[in-house]
C-alpha cells in the first residue's frame, strides 16, 4: 500500500497524465452516515423483503447498499461494470447458486465497480 | 483496473458468467490521490489494488479468497481451480466437508511455506461433472508466479504497456505477491479457524482481509497510512489542520 502510494504519486507528476476532475462533494454528504438517503434506501429493500438470510448479513446489506445504490451518489458517472451479468447482492447470488449448483463468486472493492473511480 | 484488465476481457467475462452466480461488494469508499496544480487542473487517481474474489459454497461459506488484482490467465486458472474446488467439495457430506475443507487450506499453506507449488483439482473430464481428484504432484501449474519479487524491483516504476494493460510489469509482480505471501496468510487463516470458518462471510471477512492481507485498514480513515503520510511532513500545524 505505501509503495502504491509513493509509485501514484510519482505517477501523477508525469508529463501528459493530467485528467480533468470534479469535486463530488454532494456525493460524500449523500453517501454517508447521516444521510437520509444512505438509510431509507436499505430499509425500503428491507421492508420489501428483498433480503433473507441472518441479522448480520442484512446489516452487512444495508451497510454495503449505500454505496452500490448508484441513485445515493447522483452527481456520480456511472460506467458500465465489465461485461459480467452481476447479481444485485451476496444473498441474491447465493439464492441462485443453490438453484443453478454453481458457486458464488464475490469481488471486493473499495469504492463502486459501475463508477468511474473504483 | 479490474473491471478493465478482467471484468471486461470477454474471455474471462464468459467464464464467470459461465461458471458463476457473481456479485460484487463495497467495504469502503474509495480513496482517491489529488495533486491541484493550480489554475484549475486537478489530477485525481484512485490507489489501486485493494479489492479480492471470494469463491463461496451457495450456503455463503468463503472456499477460499483471491487477493488483489490477477493478469487475466492467472485469474481464469485459479477461478477454474476454485470452481473445481467447489464441486469436489459440495459433493460431500457436511461433516466430512469441514474437514476435507480444512485440510485443503493446511497443505496448500504447509506447500505455499516450503516454496512449493500449491496441489491442484483434476477433473476427469472437460466439464468437470465427472470425478474430480485434488493431487498435489501435477506439472503444468504456472510456477513462476512462486519466484520470489527482488526487493529493489518493486520499488522501481515501470512503465506502462504500449499495448495491453494486463501486461504491465506492476501488475505482473503483483501476482507473485498475491500467489506467494498473501495467499500464504489466507489459507493459513482458514487453517486455524477449522470448522468454525463456515460462520464467516465476505462482508464479515473485510476488516481481517483487508487489515491483514491487503494492508489497507478499512476500519481507520487514513486507512493505516496516517504515520506515512505525516510522519515525513515537517509543519505540525498545517497536519492538525487538515
Amino acid at each position: 500500500m505505501r509503495i502504491r502510494v509513493a509509485a501514484l504519486l510519482c505517477l501523477a507528476m508525469l508529463p501528459g497524465s493530467s485528467a480533468p476532475a470534479q469535486e463530488n462533494t454532494n456525493r460524500w454528504r449523500s453517501g454517508f452516515p447521516g444521510s437520509k438517503m444512505a438509510i431509507e434506501t436499505p430499509l425500503k429493500k428491507l421492508i420489501s423483503g428483498s433480503f433473507s438470510g441472518s441479522i448480520e448479513a442484512k446489516e452487512a446489506e444495508q451497510k454495503n447498499a449505500k454505496y452500490q445504490d448508484s441513485s445515493a451518489f447522483p452527481d456520480s458517472k456511472t460506467i458500465k461494470a465489465g461485461l459480467i451479468s452481476w447479481r444485485p447482492n451476496f444473498e441474491a447470488a447465493c439464492a441462485l447458486a443453490s438453484k443453478s449448483k454453481k458457486p458464488v463468486l464475490v469481488f471486493q472493492l473499495m469504492g463502486n465497480l459501475d463508477e468511474e473511480f473504483c | 483496473m479490474a473491471r478493465t484488465v478482467l471484468f471486461s476481457n470477454t474471455e474471462i467475462a464468459d467464464f464467470i458468467n459461465e461458471n458463476f452466480e457473481a456479485c460484487w461488494q463495497s467495504v469502503r469508499k474509495v480513496p482517491l490521490v489529488s495533486i491541484d496544480l493550480g489554475q484549475g487542473n486537478v489530477i485525481k487517481r484512485t490507489l489501486n489494488g485493494n479489492i479480492a474474489t471470494y469463491v463461496c459454497f451457495s450456503d455463503g461459506r468463503i472456499i477460499d479468497i483471491l487477493p488483489g488484482l490477477y493478469e487475466p490467465q492467472a485469474y481464469k486458472d485459479r477461478l477454474k481451480q476454485l470452481c473445481l474446488a467447489s464441486k469436489y467439495f459440495s459433493k460431500l457430506g457436511n461433516e466430512k466437508k469441514n474437514f476435507e475443507l480444512e485440510k485443503y487450506h493446511k497443505l496448500q499453506e504447509s506447500r505455499l511455506r516450503a516454496g512449493k507449488t500449491p496441489a491442484r483439482f483434476i477433473a476427469a473430464n472437460k466439464t468437470g461433472d465427472g470425478e474430480i481428484e485434488f493431487v498435489t504432484k501435477y506439472g503444468d501449474h504456472d510456477k513462476r508466479w512462486l519466484e520470489p519479487l527482488k526487493e529493489k524491483s518493486a520499488y522501481k516504476i515501470k512503465a506502462l504497456p504500449t499495448g495491453d494493460l494486463a501486461s504491465w510489469q506492476h501488475l505482473l509482480d503483483d501476482v507473485r505477491l498475491n500467489e506467494s505471501e498473501m495467499r500464504l496468510k489466507i489459507h493459513n487463516y482458514f487453517a486455524k479457524a477449522g470448522s468454525s470458518s463456515k460462520e464467516e462471510s465476505p462482508a464479515k471477512l473485510a476488516g481481517w482481509l483487508y487489515k491483514y492481507v491487503l494492508h489497507a485498514d478499512i476500519e481507520d480513515p487514513y486507512l493505516g497510512l496516517k504515520t506515512v503520510l505525516d510522519g515525513t511532513y515537517p509543519f505540525p500545524e498545517i497536519k492538525a489542520n487538515r
